[in-house]
Parts: C-alpha cells; sequence; structure tokens
C-alpha cells in the first residue's frame, strides 16, 4: 500500500500496482525507500484523488502505453463507455483532472481528459467556443476581420 | 494541515531543495534525492499557463512568480540529475537533464550532465557533441573542458585501434 495525501490534508492508501500509473509515483518508488511515509501532492485535492484513483483502479490492468516514437496518431473518437461516463463532469473538475494528470504524469488520463475538450471544440463556431469556456473576445472589429479573412479557405460552408 | 498558498508551496518547494543540496554536499544522494522529489511534488503544478490550452486562468500568477517557481524547478531537476549520476542511473539522469533542458535550454550544467550520462552509457560521439554545446555555452568552465578532452582522447584513442586492426585484416588478406 501506498500513502498519499492530498492539498487538502486527507489521506489516501492505495495499491501500488494501481497507483503506479502515475509515472511521477511509479519513479519515486522506484528510487526511493518510501515505506510507511505518506507521499505529498501539495496540487492535488481530495476530490480531485478520489477520481484519479477511480480511474486508475479501473484501468489498472491495462496494457502499458507504447513508446512516444511508436504511438500512432491520437482520435477524439475512440473513448470507450466507462471513460466517457467517468468524465462526464463539470467543466471546473474536468480541468482540474486535465491538470492532476499532467502533475502525476499519467497519460492515459490525460490523452482522455484533452479528448474530452477537443470534443467540445469540434464543430462549434468561434461564438460556441467562446460561450463553452468563459472567454471574453478581446479582439478589436479590425483584427477580427482579418483573422476571418486568413482562415476562410478552411472554413466549412 | 491546511490547504497552502501558492507562496507556502514555493517556500515549502524551496526548503526542500536546499535540504537535498545539503545531503549532496554530505554525499548522500539517496537523501537529497528524497528531498529534491519532495520539492517537486511542491513546485510542479503550480504554473499552469503552459497547458491551459489558451483559456484564461482564474488567478494568473505574476510574470515574477512564474520566474520564481521556473528557477526552482531548473535547478531541482538539474540536481536531481546530479544525484542520478552519482548513483549509476544513467537513463534517469538524462530524463531529468532533458526535463532542465525543457525549462531552460541554454544550460550549460544540465548539457554537460546530459553528455556525462550518455559517457557513462559508452554513447562517446553523442557525449562529445552535447558536452561540446555546453562548452560552447560555459567557455570558461574547467570540468566541462577537461571531460571534454578526455572524451576527444578516449575517441581518437579507440579510433587509432579501430584503424589498427584494420591495417592488420588487411595485410593478412595481402598475404
Amino acid at each position: 500500500m501506498v500513502k498519499l495525501t492530498s492539498s487538502d490534508g486527507q489521506e489516501f492508501n492505495v495499491a501500488e500496482d494501481i497507483i503506479t500509473q502515475s509515472q511521477l509515483i511509479k519513479n519515486m518508488l522506484s528510487d526511493l525507500e518510501v515505506g510507511e511515509a505518506a507521499i505529498p501532492l501539495p496540487n492535488v485535492t481530495a476530490h480531485i484523488l478520489t477520481k484519479i484513483i477511480e480511474y486508475a483502479t479501473h484501468h489498472k490492468d491495462d496494457a502499458p502505453p507504447p513508446p512516444e516514437d511508436e504511438m500512432k496518431a491520437k482520435s477524439s473518437d475512440d473513448i470507450d463507455e466507462w471513460d466517457r461516463d467517468f468524465i462526464a463532469v463539470d467543466q471546473g473538475t474536468l480541468f482540474e483532472i486535465i491538470l492532476a494528470a499532467n502533475y502525476m504524469d499519467m497519460q492515459g488520463l490525460l490523452d482522455l481528459g484533452c479528448k474530452t475538450v477537443a470534443n467540445m471544440i469540434k464543430g462549434k463556431s468561434v461564438e460556441e467556443i467562446r460561450k463553452t469556456f468563459n472567454i471574453t473576445n478581446d479582439f478589436t472589429p479590425e483584427e477580427e476581420e482579418q483573422i476571418r479573412k486568413e482562415n476562410e479557405w478552411c472554413e466549412d460552408r | 494541515m491546511t490547504t497552502l498558498s501558492i507562496e507556502g508551496k514555493i517556500q515549502k518547494g524551496a526548503e526542500h531543495k536546499d535540504k537535498g543540496n545539503q545531503y549532496f554536499k554530505n554525499s548522500e544522494h539517496q537523501k537529497a534525492l528524497g528531498e529534491y522529489y519532495n520539492a517537486i511534488l511542491y513546485l510542479t503544478g503550480l504554473d499552469n499557463s503552459k497547458i491551459s490550452m489558451g483559456v484564461p486562468q482564474a488567478n494568473p500568477l505574476s510574470e515574477e512568480t512564474k520566474q520564481e517557481i521556473s528557477k526552482l524547478l531548473i535547478a531541482t531537476h538539474s540536481n536531481m540529475a546530479a544525484c542520478y549520476l552519482k548513483l549509476g542511473k544513467n537513463d534517469k539522469a538524462i530524463a531529468s537533464c532533458e526535463k532542465t533542458l525543457a525549462l531552460d535550454d541554454k544550460n550549460a550544467k544540465a548539457m554537460f550532465r546530459k553528455g556525462q550520462a550518455c559517457a557513462a552509457l559508452n554513447e562517446t560521439g553523442k557525449a562529445i557533441k552535447i558536452i561540446k554545446d555546453a562548452a560552447r555555452l560555459a567557455p570558461q568552465d574547467p570540468g566541462i573542458r577537461a571531460t571534454l578532452k578526455q572524451l576527444e582522447d578516449q575517441e581518437k584513442q579507440a579510433a587509432a585501434k579501430a584503424n589498427d586492426e584494420l591495417k592488420k585484416n588487411l595485410q593478412k588478406m595481402a598475404k
């Protein structure tokens, strides 16, 4: 068992074969004699860590990912059902999961999070994307026109 | 335990890094590595501006804070590489150097350490190339120059030896 402490001070006990999906924790366990000491995760809240452990538990028997240079192109359409349900969370939680997956170095979960964001963008107009992510338009009308002209060729008509 | 502020985390990270340096000075490389890991746990994930995919953040960090975090992370990753070199974990040393160089691509020390790890893995040619880059960035560093010379001599000797053997073989064939 590996002990983890979330940023809000909650302690978690996780089986080693589950939590080593985090490359960061895996490296730590192989380099150090962690033993009984809790590993602090000062940038992950208990709420997000619970989600991370849920994901890692479901995926613990997955084959290890191929090395970066052998990886095929990623597609945002190949999300399986369990993952889709898992990642159906509010936007704040989604972004926190992505940040935590990046922080803990969990490639599979990071991919899932990024694919989900990609799907939120796909097929939307500029205005719809701004609304989805709460982005203020800080372009002047001239700048906006310029950009629209430059990108005219790729617009669907 | 309450949630630490960003400043509190930076402070904690810096403390672990300094403790690591102290252990390193006393040649306690394993313990130093442990402290550096803790520094990383506090410091990474604070500056998320690079992976927020352009979405404006609620509390963006000041440039000064970002610089401070980056400086600490550069030192920590680079010192981790030094630990791994001492512990003979050359692959991990290279990985730590790459993390340093991702944050600071002109870091001569990290380049030098990456070169040393390559040399330890018998990749002399690659090591020379990397250490030459380091020497260009830090021309005054005596350690870098000495290692570079040593590796170049080593390669010359290896080349001379290979040449001799080739000659011998050719002479045999001519007979």
